[in-house]
């Protein structure tokens, strides 16, 4: 999981999702790291600021394909989107 | 897949936001997720949110595990609060809930439900930075059905609700992924050896330092030889005068040697 951190994941944030995550999720995370980076750095890129937040609350979907993540959050105005999940991270779910 | 949905028994807007969270389905068959459902029925759990069929990612013996952990502090109630849980670490909860007993420290808030501090090492290092390394004290190493005493918590911190605000739609065509490929980029800075930065020295300064310490030293190792000579002469005229006394002392007695014998009648009539 170490590479979280080149995402700014401190190494509390690692140790405490490792130590609170079912196992076979994490495995499938370290498997498919590439799909997971690559959904990481679309949140980043589209500036979502907490996107470290999002994957500790919500770390299955990055486990989605990536086309349909990124359909997920593009139905959104971007500013607003940022906005709104830096308020209140749980409208992920809504979204 | 359909029917592993068919088992859960959730709304149609949650059932609208599953595929975002289907993941977790992958690593359970329908069999395993009926067991697990009717386990979690049975204790009062019961999954009504998309977000939480990442418990379907425990194993049911893990899952069993979990709740006897927390059944020994009174606490499986933090699953029917909050079924996501089950995929926190029990033995981390029953610790911290063992301390809080154990230290009088309310772990449970008016409404019946659990302070955050309980799930997170960070909010937990937050309330408790002095005492961290108590929480090893609070270890269980008692077999698993002896009793614990419960405490009835007083709390007065309210739990904040952030009300959901719609988001605005873009009216156009939904925009493309970036093409990016800086995961390979990672990908190869993970693979490469970390870099060693060399340390570096002022070896002047040190060299200053050292030279400092050794005059302070001198200095100091004077002062404790001449202290030791005026010591030294202390004692003497110590010596000297207990001399002196003792033949003072001599004197008197010499002077006084019979005058209790010569005028015992003049003293008496003195007191008189």
């Amino acid at each position: 999981m170490k590479f979280l951190e080149k995402y700014d994941f401190n190494k509390e944030e690692i140790a405490d999702f490792l130590n609170n995550s079912p196992k076979k999720l994490i495995d499938a995370i370290k498997t498919n790291k590439k799909l997971v980076c690559e959904n990481i750095n679309y949140l980043k890129d589209l500036g979502v600021t907490n996107y470290q937040q999002i994957f500790l609350e919500y770390y299955d979907m990055f486990l989605m394909d990536h086309s349909n993540f990124v359909e997920v959050f593009s139905k959104y105005e971007p500013e607003d989107l940022i906005e709104k999940l830096k308020k209140n991270v749980r409208i992920v779910e809504y979204l | 897949m359909e029917k592993k949905i068919a088992l859960l028994n959730i709304n149609d807007a949650e059932l609208a936001k599953l595929p975002k969270f289907m993941a977790s389905l992958t690593f359970v068959t329908a069999d395993e997720m009926s067991a697990i459902l009717d386990f979690l029925k049975s204790k009062g759990v019961v999954i009504t949110l998309a977000h939480e069929l990442t418990i379907f990612a425990n194993a049911l013996e893990d899952i069993k595990r979990k709740f006897s952990i927390l059944e020994e502090v009174h606490a499986i109630d933090i699953y029917i609060q909050n079924p996501i849980m089950i995929n926190k670490n029990a033995i981390e909860i029953y610790k911290k809930i063992n301390y809080c007993i154990q230290n009088s420290v309310p772990y449970k808030k008016e409404d019946g439900t659990y302070e955050p501090f309980l799930f997170s090492e960070s909010e937990w290092q937050k309330k408790f930075n002095k005492d961290a390394e108590l929480i090893a004290s609070a270890e269980p190493n008692r077999a698993l059905g002896e009793s614990v005493v419960t405490l009835e918590p007083v709390i007065t911190s309210e739990q904040v609700v952030i009300p959901f605000e719609p988001v605005s739609q873009v009216s156009e065509e939904p925009r493309k992924a970036p093409q990016d490929d800086r995961y390979m980029d990672i990908q190869e800075f993970m693979s490469s050896p970390e870099e060693i930065q060399p340390t570096t020295l002022n070896f002047a300064s040190l060299k200053d330092s050292v030279s400092k310490m050794h005059t302070e030293l001198n200095g100091i190792s004077a002062q404790a030889s001449s202290l030791a000579s005026e010591r030294k002469k202390l004692e003497n005229q110590y010596a000297n005068l207990s001399l002196y006394k003792d033949s003072l002392a001599q004197e008197l007695a010499d002077d006084f040697v019979g005058f209790d014998e010569i005028e015992p009648d003049y003293r008496t009539r003195r007191a008189a």
